[in-house]
C-alpha cells in the first residue's frame, strides 16, 4: 500500500494530469449524453402536442366518434385522478400501519418485513397487473376502476411503507422517551406524537408514490380496460391517462385520436414532473444538506 | 407536421365525397376523417330505414346508459362511428376498446364485457370454454378487405400479387422485393433489390384469421410452411409466423410499415387508405387480380346461402370479381343474458344496440368501405337478435 | 401541539403517578392488534396473490415441467409453450442496458461528487433524475417514432461492418429489436443507477479522500484509489438495482422490441422480453394452457426479480452498515 502510495508522492506528470482532466471530460460528456433523450422527448412530445393543447382540451372528453377532430381528454384526467385517489386511500393507511409495525416490532420479524417490502418496490407492475386480474376482475366479472386502482395501490404501497418507516426512525429518541415517561400509551404516542412530527415527511412519500402510480400503464392494462366516456362509476371500466396514450398514439387512422394522445402524453408527463418535482422540493426542505459523510 | 396532417383531412374529406358519388375505386385514396351520413352507394342493398315498406323501429333502452365492449381492430372505425351516431339516436355510451379479435373472444369467454367483437368466428374449442356462461350468439355486422400494404417508393401502380408470392412474402421464401416470382406476375415493373421486411400481428387477432385463412386456402406452400402439414395451425387468429416483427393491432402494423422501406404487411383497408400506403392487387380463384375496394368486398361478402349459426369464411372468394381476402366481423353475445347480466334494463339496451347496429348502423359502413350486411344475410341476422333471451323470453318483441 | 396524559387505564392504584410505567395500556393492546393485522394481512394478500398465480400456472408447469422453462418454442397455435426466448431477450436486453447505463450513470455520479461544486452539482442531478419521471408509455412511443429512425443508420453501420464477422451483430436490421428495446431501457434506468452510485460516492469518508490529496493525488487518484473501492460494494448494488428495474420494464419494451416470440440471431433482431409478452398476450389468451403459461411466465418474471432485487437490497444493506461503521 505504501508503496502505491508512494508514487503519488512523486510530482504530476503531465500524463496524470491528462488522465484526470480526461475522466473530467468523460463524465461531462456522459452527463450531456444522458440529457439528450430528456431534450428529445420533451421536444418531442411538444411538436405533436401543440396542436391540440389548449384549455378546452382539458375540459372535454372526447368527441362519440373518436375519428373526429376536436374534444379533448377530460375524462382520462379524470379517470386517472379517480383511480389514483381511491389507490391512496387504501395504500396510505395500510402502508404508515405496516410501517408502525416495522418500527415498533423490531428484531429480525421488521428485518424480514422491511426486505420484503424493499423487494416488492421494485417487482414489475406488469406482474401486479396479472395478479389483481384474476384475483378481482374475474371474481367480479367485468374490468373496473376498482380493480385498475387496487393495482396502482399495490404499487404505492412499498413507496409508502418505505417512506414512513424512515420519517420514523428519524423521530429523536427524546421525543419516543418522553412519551413513555409521560405514560402515554404507544397508541397515543403515534397519533399525536410521531405521526404528527413525521406528516410532511409522510406527505412527501405519497407525492413520491402518487408520482409513481400515476405513470404507469401496465397494470391498468388488464384492470381498468379503458373507457372512452368520461365516468365517475368504479365499477365501470374506466379511462386513464397511460391508456389513453397507449391504445391511441400509434393510431395513425385515426389523426385526431393520435394527436389527442399525444397531448394526453404532454399532459401525463407535465403532471408526473410536478408531483416528482413538489416531492423532491419538500424533501429538500425537510432535510437541508443530505449526509456527505458518516 | 401537424400541417401536413391537417392537408390531409382537408383533402379526405374532399375525397369522402367525390369517392361516394361514384363507385369504381380504381385509385386509392385518403378515407375520411368525418364520414358524411347516410352515405349508399349505387349497389349498396338498400337498408330498411330508409322509407321501405318494413319500418323498422328503434326501442332504445338505456339501461345503465353504457354498454362495453372490446376486441377486433379491424372494425373499430366502424364501431367508433357507431357510438357517435347510436350516442345521438339512444343516449346510451358504447364504450368500445379495441385491443385485439384475441381480446374481444376473451372478454366474452369470461364475461368481462357485455360483447366481444371478433373478425374470426368462435371455434368449438372457445365456445366450450365458456359452457358455464351460456352458448354465443355471433352476428356478422360488416365486411371488409386485408390488404397487403407495402412501402415502396418509385411505383406508379399497384404490385399484383399471386396467392403463392403472398405465402412466399410471409413466410420467409421470397426475401427481396426484385425476386423471380414477384417480377413475373409484375411484367414492366421496375422492382427495387430491397429487403422485404415482414410485419404481422403480435396479439391475437382477427385480421390475421382472415389472411391466413385465405393463404391456408389458396396456397399448398403456406400449409407446409407454417402449419407444418396441419390446416387448422397455419389458420387462425394465431400463427407461428417464420419471419418478421410483430405490433399490436392494425394500427401496430401500420406504423411498422411505415417506418421501414420495404416494409410489407397485412391491414385492413380502411388503415392503408388513411395512411395512404399502397396496397397490392391480389388474384382471386377465378383468376383475375382484383384490387380491394368496397365493391370487390361486397362481391365476395354475397354467399349464395349462408350457414344457420353464421359461422362462415369468404377467403379465397370463389365469386369473379371478389376480393380473394375478405373477411366478416362479427359481434358475439351469450343467448341467455339473465346469467350473465346484472339487469334485464341492461340487457334490453345490449339487444337495442344490436338492432339498431344491423340496421340504421349499416349507413355508416360505406364511408368507411366497410361491406355491409347483404340482403341475403339479413333476415339471418335479425332471426340471431332476436333469438337472445333473458331467462328463456326473447327480449326483443 | 398539547398532548394529554391519558388516564384511561387506571382507577388508581400503582399507576397513578405521572412517571410509574403502566405495563401494557388497554389502547395498546388494540393498536399493537390492529397493526400486527395490517401487516399481516397485507403481506398475506400479497402472499395469497403470489400463491394464487402459482397455482393458476402449475398445469403449464406439469405439461411442460422443466421444459417450460428451457423451450425454445412459443407457439399458441401448435400450444406450445417454452419461455426460453423471452427469458433470453429479457436478458440480453437488460446486459444491453447495463452494459450502456452503468459507465453513463458512473460518470455522472462522478461528475456530481467529486468534480461540480454543491451549488451546480444538485441542480445537474435533479435534472438527470428528471429521466425517471418520464413514465414508461412516453418512453416507448419516443423510442419507437424518434429513436428508431433516428439510430437506423448506426445500425446499419454496425450490421454492415463488424457485424458481417460477427453474425451477432448482423444483418437485418428491421428497426425495432433488442438493440433499441436495450437503449430505451438504459435511458431509464440511467437515473436509478446514478442516484444510488451518487448517494455511494457521497459516503465516502473524508478523511481518506483528502489524505490522498495531500499527498499530491490529483482528482482522478482520488476516484480511483479511493471512491471506487469504498465504493464497490455500493456500486455492485446500483447496479443490481438497475438490473432489477430492467428485467421489469414491459411497455416501453414491447413498443420497440418487435414482437417475435422466437430466439433473433442477432442484437437487431426483433424479440420478446418476459414483461412483454405478457402485456402482449394476457388480454387475449382464450386457450387455457396459453393463459395458464403465461402467468407461468410471470411467476418466471417474479422469481427472477426476486432473486435480482433482493441480491441487490442485501448488498445495499451491507454497503449501508459498512459505510455506517466508518473506515
Amino acid at each position: 500500500m505504501a508503496a502505491e502510495y508512494g508514487a503519488l508522492l512523486t510530482p504530476t506528470s503531465s500524463a496524470r494530469r491528462f488522465k484526470a482532466n480526461l475522466v473530467v471530460v468523460l463524465a461531462v460528456v456522459a452527463t450531456a449524453i444522458a440529457l439528450v433523450p430528456l431534450a428529445s422527448v420533451f421536444l418531442f412530445l411538444i411538436t405533436r402536442a401543440v396542436g391540440v393543447l389548449g384549455i378546452d382540451f382539458l375540459l372535454q372528453d372526447p368527441p362519440g366518434d373518436l375519428s373526429a377532430a376536436g374534444g379533448g381528454i377530460r375524462n382520462a384526467i379524470a379517470g386517472t385522478l379517480e383511480m389514483t385517489t381511491l389507490a391512496t386511500l387504501i395504500a396510505a393507511p395500510l402502508g404508515i400501519l405496516i410501517a408502525i409495525f416495522d418500527t415498533e416490532v423490531g428484531g429480525r420479524l421488521a428485518t424480514g418485513t422491511r426486505f420484503f417490502i424493499d423487494v416488492m418496490v421494485a417487482l414489475p407492475s406488469i406482474v401486479i397487473g396479472i395478479f389483481v386480474y384474476s384475483l378481482i376482475v374475474v371474481a367480479q366479472g367485468h374490468f373496473s376502476g376498482f380493480a385498475g386502482s387496487v393495482a396502482l395501490a399495490a404499487i404505492m404501497l412499498p413507496v409508502i411503507v418505505v417512506s414512513t418507516e424512515e420519517m420514523l426512525r428519524l423521530i429523536p429518541r427524546p421525543i419516543s422517551e418522553g412519551a413513555r415517561a409521560l405514560g402515554l400509551s404507544r397508541w397515543r404516542t403515534y397519533a399525536s406524537v410521531f405521526l404528527p412530527t413525521a406528516v410532511s415527511g409522510i406527505f412527501t412519500g405519497l407525492l413520491l408514490a402518487v408520482s409513481r402510480a400515476i405513470g404507469e400503464t401496465a397494470p391498468l392494462l388488464f384492470t381498468a380496460l379503458g373507457n372512452n366516456f368520461f365516468s365517475t362509476d368504479m365499477n365501470e371500466p374506466m379511462q386513464g391517462l397511460p391508456l389513453l396514450i397507449y391504445r391511441n398514439a400509434l393510431n395513425s387512422a385515426f389523426p385526431a385520436a393520435r394527436d389527442r394522445a399525444m397531448g394526453a402524453a404532454l399532459v401525463l408527463v407535465l403532471i408526473v414532473l410536478a408531483f416528482n418535482l413538489l416531492g423532491r422540493w419538500l424533501v429538500s426542505r425537510r432535510k437541508p444538506g443530505r449526509s456527505t459523510g458518516r | 407536421m401537424l400541417n401536413g396532417t391537417r392537408r390531409i383531412s382537408a383533402l379526405a374529406v374532399a375525397a369522402a365525397l367525390v369517392l361516394s358519388a361514384c363507385s369504381s375505386s380504381a385509385t386509392p385514396s385518403p378515407a375520411p376523417t368525418t364520414a358524411p351520413q347516410d352515405t349508399t352507394v349505387a349497389s349498396a342493398p338498400a337498408v330498411a330505414t330508409t322509407g321501405a315498406a318494413t319500418a323498422v323501429t328503434y326501442r332504445c333502452t338505456k339501461g345503465d346508459g353504457q354498454l362495453n365492449g372490446a376486441g377486433a381492430t379491424f372494425p373499430f372505425p366502424l364501431y367508433s362511428k357507431w357510438g357517435a351516431d347510436y350516442n345521438t339516436k339512444c343516449g346510451v355510451k358504447l364504450n368500445y376498446q379495441s385491443i385485439g379479435s384475441g381480446g374481444g373472444v376473451k372478454g366474452w369467454q369470461q364475461n368481462t364485457v357485455d360483447f366481444g367483437a371478433s373478425d374470426a368466428f368462435l371455434l368449438d374449442s372457445e365456445i366450450t370454454a365458456a359452457a358455464a356462461n351460456g352458448v354465443p350468439v355471433e352476428i356478422p355486422v360488416a365486411f371488409g378487405a386485408v390488404v397487403v400494404a407495402y412501402n415502396l417508393k418509385g411505383l406508379s401502380a399497384p404490385l399484383k400479387m399471386t396467392a403463392d408470392i403472398v405465402a412466399g412474402i410471409f413466410d420467409g421464401k421470397i426475401t427481396k422485393w426484385n425476386d423471380a416470382a414477384i417480377a413475373a406476375a409484375n411484367a414492366g415493373v421496375t422492382l427495387p433489390a430491397s429487403d422485404i421486411s415482414v410485419v404481422h400481428r403480435s396479439d391475437g387477432s382477427g385480421t390475421t384469421s382472415i389472411f391466413t385463412t385465405y393463404l391456408t386456402k389458396a396456397s399448398p406452400d403456406w400449409v407446409t410452411t407454417v402449419g407444418k402439414g396441419d390446416a387448422t395451425k397455419s389458420a387462425g387468429k394465431t400463427v407461428e409466423w417464420p419471419t418478421g416483427l410483430g405490433a399490436s393491432g392494425n394500427e401496430g402494423v401500420t406504423q411498422g410499415i411505415n417506418q421501414t422501406d420495404g416494409g410489407v404487411g397485412y391491414i385492413e383497408l380502411t388503415y392503408a387508405l388513411a395512411n395512404k400506403i399502397p396496397f397490392a392487387d391480389v388474384k382471386n380463384s377465378s383468376g383475375a387480380f382484383i384490387t380491394p375496394s368496397l365493391d370487390s368486398v361486397k362481391a365476395a361478402a354475397n354467399l349464395p346461402t349462408y350457414p344457420a349459426d353464421l359461422r362462415f369464411n369468404l377467403a379465397n372468394s370463389p365469386v369473379a370479381d371478389g376480393y380473394p381476402i375478405t373477411g366478416s366481423t362479427w359481434l358475439i353475445v351469450y343467448k341467455d343474458l339473465s346469467k350473465v347480466m346484472k339487469s334485464q334494463d341492461r340487457a334490453n339496451a345490449l339487444v337495442d344496440f344490436l338492432w339498431w347496429g344491423i340496421h340504421e348502423g349499416q349507413n355508416d359502413s360505406a364511408a368507411l368501405y366497410y361491406g355491409s350486411i347483404p340482403a341475403g344475410l339479413l333476415a339471418q341476422d335479425e332471426a340471431a337478435v332476436k333469438s337472445i333471451t333473458w331467462a328463456g323470453q326473447p327480449l326483443l318483441p | 401541539m398539547a398532548v394529554r396524559i391519558s388516564n384511561k387505564a387506571g382507577q388508581g392504584g400503582p399507576a397513578a403517578g405521572p412517571f410509574a410505567r403502566r405495563h401494557l395500556l388497554n389502547g395498546d393492546i388494540v393498536f399493537r392488534l390492529v397493526v400486527a393485522a395490517s401487516a399481516a394481512l397485507t403481506i398475506g394478500l400479497i402472499g395469497l396473490m403470489v400463491f394464487d398465480s402459482v397455482q393458476a400456472a402449475w398445469p403449464a408447469f406439469q405439461t411442460f415441467g422443466l421444459g417450460f422453462v428451457t423451450g425454445i418454442r412459443w407457439s399458441p397455435s401448435f400450444t406450445i409453450y417454452g419461455a426460453l426466448p423471452f427469458i433470453y431477450g429479457t436478458m440480453l436486453t437488460s446486459v444491453i442496458a447495463l452494459l450502456l447505463a452503468v459507465p453513463i450513470a458512473v460518470l455522472i455520479a462522478l461528475l456530481v461528487t467529486e468534480f461540480l461544486p454543491p451549488q451546480i452539482g444538485r441542480p445537474v442531478a435533479i435534472v438527470v433524475d428528471l429521466l425517471a419521471a418520464v413514465p414508461s408509455v412516453v418512453w416507448g412511443l419516443w423510442g419507437l417514432l424518434v429513436l428508431v429512425p433516428f439510430i437506423r443508420p448506426i445500425e446499419h453501420g454496425i450490421a454492415d461492418g463488424p457485424g458481417r464477422l460477427i453474425p451477432f451483430l448482423g444483418p437485418p436490421t428491421p428497426g425495432p429489436s433488442y438493440f433499441v428495446a436495450g437503449v430505451v431501457v438504459a435511458v431509464m434506468i440511467i437515473p436509478i443507477v446514478a442516484a444510488l452510485t451518487r448517494e455511494v460516492f457521497a459516503t465516502t469518508p473524508r478523511l481518506q479522500r483528502e489524505a490522498v490529496l495531500a499527498l499530491g493525488g490529483t482528482r482522478w487518484d482520488v476516484i480511483r484509489r479511493v471512491v471506487l473501492p469504498i465504493g464497490r460494494t455500493g456500486l455492485l448494488a446500483a447496479v443490481l438495482l438497475g438490473l432489477g428495474r430492467a428485467i421489469g420494464e414491459t411497455i416501453a419494451v414491447t413498443m420497440v422490441i418487435g414482437n417475435a416470440p422466437k430466439i433473433g440471431g442477432s442484437i437487431f433482431s426483433p424479440g420478446f422480453t418476459l414483461a412483454s409478452v405478457i402485456a402482449n398476450e394476457f388480454n387475449e389468451a382464450t386457450e387455457p394452457l396459453h393463459a395458464e403459461s403465461l402467468v407461468g411466465l410471470g411467476v418466471v418474471l417474479l422469481v427472477i426479480a426476486i432473486v435480482i432485487n433482493g441480491a441487490g437490497v442485501a448488498v445495499r444493506r451491507r454497503f449501508e452498515r459498512s459505510a455506517g461503521r466508518g473506515r
